[in-house]
């Protein structure tokens, strides 16, 4: 475990419209100001249900950007990947706030070349999930009682979920209610058990931030993530107190108690285990027979580095008549080590294949098998990555 | 990022694109957008490939000149021209704020020949029946239906994102029917009422008396279809008639932004609804001139290219105005360069009655047309004032457009009246019939969607053909078929056992097989 703090920003606008401390904020802005980051993107907001990831250099974007837009279910791999295929940008350093996933993702990239990962400063963000935004709109009608074009603020405390209305009156809900009436967090983000970035150069929430406190928990994983917080220390950006042990009690304890929920939301989503071998086979062809071949799945997969040679892609031949075609079979492999769970292709999927909790059934048992987490450990080669042909080997 | 609209068909799926000229466009998913999600279909995924076309520019007698010089020479050219002899076409990805000062234009110059889209399909239904076919219902009422019917449509393949709602319906407890003369791939439908081609080629009428034989497929339901320029017009006539009878609501799935064109041409300019359809302007021969506004004739229409330039070639007067260079372009007199869908400022009315605003900031379009009127009329508008017409129009009055709510919505959901004429001499458009059929073939050749539209971003090399079909013609899997007709062509095939015996589908157009949905070719193994 890195050594951990409580921060906080010492600008006080940023606080204002900062999730918690604002300290994720004031140590991109440090960090692009003092010369340690050429970029920072951030998730800009248009309002509580939308948010655009930007690539900015401008310190007042970001301030613009803080807080956290809990309904605004992005993953942003692959806009740091477009980033990089940008040969002006090639070196360049940036920072970026991750939620698990992203961390994850990024990692995967750069396990396949993608990227470089001592390029990217990965602020982490510890998340117990995102909302799809037309879903929470609806829950702001259907469960909340009120029109979601009121809404100008939400915010998730002690596991409710408040909404926040124009006139400044705030309404609230249990999350667990809400995800009982079908509304709440994403499927794939509830059976998520990466709950605190441990993958990123730090890790930041409000677990173990105390009654009272206005701060961001910060712990320190790597020596960028060191960098970052000095960097904005020793400029006066921050200031930051040592986590008590209260504090890094209650934030395990949190921790440990969302790593269970997601758990049990596995056993209770998992739409097969009852079914026979059979049965399952023809859950996977039904479902997965209405592929239209869109390719928006793997467009979107944060783990995917392939090009338009791609396999799943090259020996699939709409002539052909398999009840799973190619296309998925493939992906299926592919992804058996690498899938981090994080939802993205069932979001885009057109025809709404259940995709998350078909990868995940193959890629749960796959990576437990073999005992591997992909996203955790940029070092940690895939297992079943394609042997690299080594070319002075060869010469 | 751009915060735009898929102009594909009239679904109009919300999405972001990214990037410049140089670097090519990036797709990014908009979740928030309220019609698809976030989701997007193969086309709508294929946006960037569709707007990376050569650009159109400002030319006379193609030399290139300014914008004023085109504006001028096309405005003295058009008031030239009878207006008789004068046609405005716009079957492409224009906005509301275009279409309205397209149709002022039009007007303007005494021209009642405006094709939209639909004069073939308003053409066919009585005046009530128009508003039905303007604009369709929620698609949350597909979710929420208790029966469907797909008559003739295929939502996989042609509106994956309408599909997702028949399955949300299915998983509700509806019951979905399909009417078609092949059944779908997917097993969308519970049970498929099938029409035989051949039968309905040869003697319509009688083949669709099967339909008015199962009153309990249509009771109560919600119809879906779609009506494009080539519709069958027998078709769409049945369709109507049976739900006249049975009480069910038609929603009709349209191609393009045809519901911003329809909405504004009905309110407009009703008198130009029973103007000339796509198909007579480009065979009739007293269209002289013509006025297209971003509009590809070969993406728009199943004729073979050498034809459409052979037509456009022989007219006195071609204006073109669009982003983007088509089949047109080196053949007009005048051409003038707008930008594209996704750099538009300006709305668009989705098939539930949605109104949309596509996130680009340029009024080019609008203001070329404008600067048009002003030649014309002697008035021109601002972008806002033409905006403010379009809102009032569509009836929003000082409210602006919102994404969330259906704003534009049907009076009437239920047929009133049961088109006439049904039982002969209906122009088939969408079907060959009479002398065309009787040039023969063996085999009947199927366009599954409107493989004209999508402008040929997805063309198929492959055809499906039945099983008998592969065994009589002793194909293997290396083998080629060539299809023909006045001309032919050949291609791939996969052997589908949908199919009955003697059909032949495709998803792209062939050019010179087959100008219509359904007619006779012949096939054969290609030696
Ligand atoms: C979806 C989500 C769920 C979270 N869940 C938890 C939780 O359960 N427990 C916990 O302890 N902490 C959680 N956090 C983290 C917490 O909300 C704060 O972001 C964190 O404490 C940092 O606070 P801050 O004031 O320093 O950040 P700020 O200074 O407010 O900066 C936040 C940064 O996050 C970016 N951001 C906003 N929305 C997103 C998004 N959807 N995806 C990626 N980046 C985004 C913003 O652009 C901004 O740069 C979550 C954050 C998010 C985005
Ligand atoms: S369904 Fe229609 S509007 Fe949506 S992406 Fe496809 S073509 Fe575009």
């Amino acid at each position: 475990m890195g050594t951990c703090y409580l921060a906080w920003a010492t600008d006080e606008k940023i606080r204002r419209r900062a999730a918690n401390g604002g300290f994720v904020t004031a140590a991109l802005v440090a960090a692009l100001e003092n010369g340690l980051l050429d970029a920072v993107v951030v998730v800009k907001k248009e309002d509580v249900y939308e948010g655009i990831p930007t690539v900015t250099s401008a310190p007042e974007v970001v301030v613009e950007s803080a807080g956290s837009l809990h309904a605004v279910p992005v993953n942003l791999t692959k806009f740091v990947v477009e980033f990089y295929k940008d040969e002006k940008n090639k070196g360049k350093k940036i920072g970026l706030p991750v939620k698990p996933c992203d961390a994850r993702g990024i990692i995967e990239q750069a396990k396949r070349q993608q990227l470089d990962i001592n390029d990217i400063y990965l602020v982490g963000l510890n998340c117990g999930g995102t909302l799809h935004p037309l879903n929470l709109r609806e829950a702001a009608a259907e469960v909340y009682g009120i029109d979601p074009d009121a809404v100008v603020k939400e915010e998730i405390k002690a596991g409710k979920l408040f909404l926040t209305l124009q006139s400044g009156e705030e309404r609230e809900c249990k999350i667990e209610e809400l995800e009982k009436k079908g509304y709440g967090r994403r499927d794939s983000c509830k059976m998520c058990i990466t709950k605190i970035p441990t993958m990123a150069d730090l890790a930041c929430g409000n677990w173990g931030v105390l009654k009272g406190e206005e701060a961001t928990f910060v712990e320190v994983l790597t020596g960028k993530g060191e960098a970052l917080l000095k960097n904005a220390l020793e400029n006066g950006y921050i200031k930051v107190k040592e986590a008590s042990e209260k504090s890094l009690e209650v934030r395990e304890r949190i921790k440990n108690a969302m790593v269970k929920l997601a758990e049990e939301w596995w056993e209770k989503l998992d739409a097969v285990k009852e079914l026979t071998r059979d049965e399952r086979l023809k859950f996977y062809v039904e479902t997965l027979r209405l592929c239209i071949n869109c390719g928006a799945c793997r467009t979107v997969c944060p783990v995917c580095a392939c090009d338009d040679a791609a396999k799943c892609v090259s020996m699939h031949d709409e002539r052909d008549d398999y009840v799973i075609s190619m296309y998925n079979v493939i992906r299926l492999l592919h992804l058996m080590d690498s899938c981090i769970g994080c939802g993205q292709c069932e979001d885009v999927c057109p025809v709404d294949i259940p995709l998350t909790f078909i990868h995940r059934r193959f890629a749960e048992r796959m990576q437990r098998k073999l005992n591997y987490m992909p996203g955790m450990n940029v070092s940690e080669k895939p297992p079943f990555y394609e042997a690299e042909l080594q070319w002075h080997d060869i010469l | 990022m751009i915060k735009t609209i898929c102009p594909g068909c009239g679904l109009g799926c919300g999405l972001y694109l990214e990037g410049d000229e140089e670097r090519g466009l990036k797709v990014w998913h908009r979740k928030r957008a309220p019609v698809n999600v976030g989701k997007l279909c193969a086309f709508g995924m294929s946006l960037p490939q569709y707007y990376d076309r050569e650009r159109l520019n400002n030319t006379v007698d193609g030399k290139p000149v300014t914008l004023d010089e085109a504006v001028s020479e096309a405005v003295r050219r058009l008031k030239g021209v009878k207006p008789e002899e004068l046609a405005f076409v716009s079957v492409g990805a224009a906005t509301c704020e275009e279409l309205a000062s397209f149709i002022n234009l039009c007007k303007g110059l005494g021209c009642k020949n405006l094709e939209l889209g639909l004069n073939a399909a308003f053409k066919t239904l009585p005046e009530s029946s128009h508003e039905l076919l303007e604009i369709g219902v929620p698609l949350a009422d597909v979710e929420r239906a208790s029966k469907l019917v797909l008559f003739f449509v295929e939502p996989f393949l042609q509106y994956p994102l309408l599909a997702r709602r028949i399955l949300k319906a299915k998983k509700n407890g509806a019951k979905v029917f399909e009417v078609a003369f092949v059944g779908s791939e997917r097993g969308i439908a519970d049970e498929t009422v099938l029409l035989d081609a051949t039968a309905f080629i040869n003697a319509a009428a009688e083949e669709l008396k099967k339909l008015r034989a199962r009153k309990d497929v249509f009771e109560d339901a919600l119809v879906i279809s779609e009506a494009n320029p080539y519709t069958d017009a027998v078709l769409l006539r049945e369709m109507f008639a049976v739900c006249a009878e049975c009480g069910a609501t038609p929603l009709l799935m349209k191609p393009f932004l045809t519901t911003s064109a329809a909405l504004l041409q009905s309110s407009l300019a009703p008198e130009t609804k029973q103007g000339l359809s796509l198909l007579e302007v480009f065979e009739d021969e007293r269209v002289k001139a013509l006025f297209l506004l971003e509009t590809d004739p070969a993406g728009a229409l199943l004729l073979n290219e050498r034809k459409i330039r052979k037509r456009l070639s022989e007219l006195e007067l071609l204006v073109e105005q669009g982003a983007f260079r088509t089949v047109a372009s080196e053949l007009a007199g005048v051409t003038l360069a707008s930008e594209a869908f996704f750099e538009k400022r300006g709305v668009i009315v989705n098939v539930e009655g949605r109104v949309l605003e596509n996130g680009g900031t340029s009024a080019a379009g609008v203001e070329i047309l404008e600067r048009m009127v002003e030649g014309v009329t002697g008035g021109r508008r601002s972008f806002e004032e033409v905006r403010s017409e379009v809102f009032g129009t569509l009836g929003l009055g000082e409210t602006s457009p919102k994404e969330d709510d259906v704003q534009v919505k049907r009076k009437e959901t239920k047929v009133l009246a049961e088109p006439e004429g049904l039982q002969g001499g209906a122009t088939a458009v969408g079907t060959a019939r009479g002398a065309e059929a009787a040039e023969s073939g063996d085999y009947l050749l199927l366009y599954r969607t409107t493989p004209a539209f999508w402008s040929g971003v997805f063309a198929k090399s492959f055809v499906e053909i039945s099983v008998d079909a592969a065994r009589s013609l002793k194909l293997f899997r290396d083998d080629d078929v060539e299809i023909s007709n006045a001309e032919s062509v050949t291609l791939d095939f996969k052997i589908s056992e949908r199919l009955p015996e003697r059909l032949i589908v495709s998803e792209t157009k062939l050019a010179g097989v087959s100008e219509r949905l359904l007619s006779p070719v012949r096939l054969r193994r290609k030696e």
